[in-house]
């Protein structure tokens, strides 16, 4: 593949805005809105995390585990589980907070794509005493629409812990 | 009696403590965890010689190799000579293992095989072929299952599994066997590992109130259990209970729904595989087939078959847990099929799991609230299904009604009994008896008819 090139300040400018804005509707439980709006509907969204081998890689099977690993479909069922009301999890709501750095953007091969790695960190509080933190590294591409507006169409999430130390990940990421 | 306080195995009911107390942790370490059989892996994950994974027994350990005559070994992960931690990989293959400290090296068969300048250093007074790997005091597997127990007197594993092993040869003694879809999703959870354990071993009440968001979502006859607002329809499935505690339930015809749309060729899978299971084994157990279920294989071991989720709860403390959660499915179904069900498993019950969400909540805070001094010397309830337990002659163990707690009584049944120090021969002799404590109840109302 040949090295890829850094998109222009106006197409950067863009990419920030649409990843602020989407960590807005996540905190803001408006995962709905985010699904139909932000989301390309190829969608393939991942979260992984990988077993702990020897560099030398040696050994049988795959390293790694798939937390997420959901199309359109699948995104949609989670949104939808939310908007029961009977998930009794979120009631009380959730303290939910993504903080996205490190943001870097390059042109792919198509026009109209654009390759997108960011760092972030997951501050979650519920329940009073409930506190949670995740760390992790995207591997985006976001896709430019006919209507202009850029939509998520592959999102990779490498999680920098191999433990979950939490009970779950009930969000987005 | 130990267990007098805490378990009234007549009536079905827990003391909160034993979801908390310090002092009972450390007492189900030497007798509970101690006499056990603990679950590990799977054969699938280590099929070639050299394969190894590093398993928990609670805090313990244990690397568990294959060898090159292909049987599995297990040896407690720590150098002989200091006692540093010896394999810090979770997986992987190797020849032997080398010490990061001072180097000593040992062979995949736990022998000490090599000390560096060892001549010049030890001289006269080191004996080599003493300092190799402890060895876990038994190993075994069924099925491809692999577990280990610590108690050199424990009966075989198929002994252990009981009544039990009977039912699993339902679906994991499928020609092939059964294969590990890669390696576990691992978290925490500030639950006590008996939370789990008695969810999986036969709660089926929870099902249409704390899936209801979930259920409700995927609609069709699963959603006819939200918000328990009717009992299920009787015959609908059963809970089993036995001997050593292991509790399983099958709901009878919706087995692999939370696969459905993942997977919608395992219905027809399973239609077109029952026949030869009716033919290997008999009518009854090629319809579990099909079937989901629910299952603890005591004391820390659980599973969905039909959502193919396996899980253990290796406990950290009183009132936390590290949770393994891996997905299974059958070797000789086709690659592309075991990829979906690979997926589908962590969708529905790995750390971001639509089902596992729902669970997490229950299981810890029935933990954490005994931190309250008061609180904790209150009791819980498990009488559901009480009197109405079946002795069936043509199935293992006691049999009751799918919405019911008989696993939960059966498995606090063997619970009190490992806590009031039984040793396997004092186990063994009892016989049948432990169903007479379990259905006293039954026996009451027989008699005053
Ligand atoms: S502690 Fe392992 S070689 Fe010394
Ligand atoms: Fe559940």
């Amino acid at each position: 593949m040949p090295p890829l090139s850094v998109v222009n300040t106006h197409t950067y400018y863009e990419i920030q805005c649409y990843l602020h804005h989407e960590a807005r509707l996540f905190d803001n439980e408006e995962q709905r809105e985010w699904l139909d709006e932000l989301v390309d509907p190829e969608i393939r969204y991942q979260v992984l995390v990988t077993q702990e081998r020897s560099r030398d890689g040696r050994g049988s099977g795959s390293d790694t585990v798939y937390v997420y690993d959901d199309g359109k479909d699948e995104l949609d069922f989670r949104v939808k589980q939310f908007e029961t009301g009977m998930q009794w999890m979120t009631n009380p709501v959730p303290k939910l907070r993504h903080l996205i750095t490190n943001i870097e953007g390059f042109q792919c091969e198509s026009d109209n794509e654009f390759r997108v790695y960011s760092n972030g960190m997951i501050y979650r509080s519920r329940k009073v005493y409930e506190e949670n933190i995740f760390v992790f590294s995207r591997d985006d591409i976001l896709r430019r629409g006919d209507d202009n507006k850029l939509r998520l169409l592959r999102r990779e999430v490498l999680l920098d812990q191999r433990l979950v130390r939490s009970k779950n990940m009930l969000f987005f990421i | 009696m130990y267990s007098e306080e805490l378990i009234d195995v007549e009536n079905g009911i827990q003391s909160k403590k034993i979801f908390w107390e310090e002092g009972i942790y450390h007492h189900e370490l030497e007798t509970v965890f101690y006499r056990c059989w603990l679950f590990l892996t799977h054969e699938s994950l280590v099929p070639e010689a050299g394969d190894f994974i590093v398993a928990k027994m609670v805090d313990d350990e244990v690397i568990v190799s294959r060898q090159k005559d292909g049987s599995i070994q297990g040896f407690y992960n720590y150098c002989t000579h200091r006692g540093n931690q010896l394999c810090p990989y979770e997986a992987g293959n190797a020849r032997g293992f080398q010490c990061n400290y001072h180097g000593w090296a040992f062979g995949l068969d736990g022998s000490l095989q090599s000390v560096p300048f060892k001549e010049q250093a030890y001289r006269k007074h080191f004996d080599q072929s003493k300092w190799g790997l402890k060895k876990v005091a038994k190993i075994e597997s069924y099925n491809g299952f692999i577990f280990a127990c610590a108690d050199g007197d424990a009966p075989s594993l198929r002994e252990y599994l009981g009544e039990m092993a009977w039912y699993l040869d339902a679906w994991t003694n499928v020609p092939g066997g059964i294969e590990f879809l890669g390696p576990p999703a691992r978290s925490i959870m500030r639950a006590n590992w008996k939370a789990p354990a008695e969810n999986f071993v036969g709660d089926a009440y929870h099902l249409g109130w704390t899936h209801a968001s979930a259920l409700s979502v995927i609609g069709g006859p699963v959603g006819g259990l939200v918000g328990n607002d009717e009992p299920p329809p009787e015959g609908i499935g059963l809970q089993v209970t036995t001997k050593h505690g292991h509790g399983f339930g099958c709901l009878w015809d919706l087995g692999p729904t939370l696969m459905s749309d993942t997977v919608p060729e395992i219905w027809q899978w399973k239609q077109d595989h029952t026949p030869e299971i009716e033919e290997r084994l008999d009518a009854w157990r090629a319809r579990t087939y099909s079937g989901q279920w629910n299952c603890t294989l005591f004391p820390n071991c659980s599973f969905l078959y039909g959502t193919n989720a396996f899980k253990l709860w290796n406990p950290i403390g009183p009132n936390e847990i590290e949770v393994f959660t891996w997905a299974f499915a059958e070797k000789r179904m086709p690659e592309d099929m075991k990829k979906r069900i690979h997926s589908s498993v962590h969708r529905t019950f790995g750390p971001a799991g639509t089902f596992e969400s729902d669970d997490g909540d229950n299981l810890e805070y029935c933990t954490q609230v005994n931190r309250g001094q008061v609180t904790r010397t209150g009791v819980m309830n498990a009488q559901m299904g009480l009197g109405e337990e079946r002795d069936d002659p043509n199935l293992p163990g006691l049999v009751g009604d799918y919405i019911s707690e008989i696993s939960h009584r059966g498995m606090y049944r063997f619970y009190a009994e490992l806590l009031d120090g039984a040793t396997w021969d004092d186990i063994n002799i009892s016989g049948d008896l432990w169903k007479e404590s379990l259905m006293k109840a039954t026996r009451q109302d027989q008699e005053s008819v």
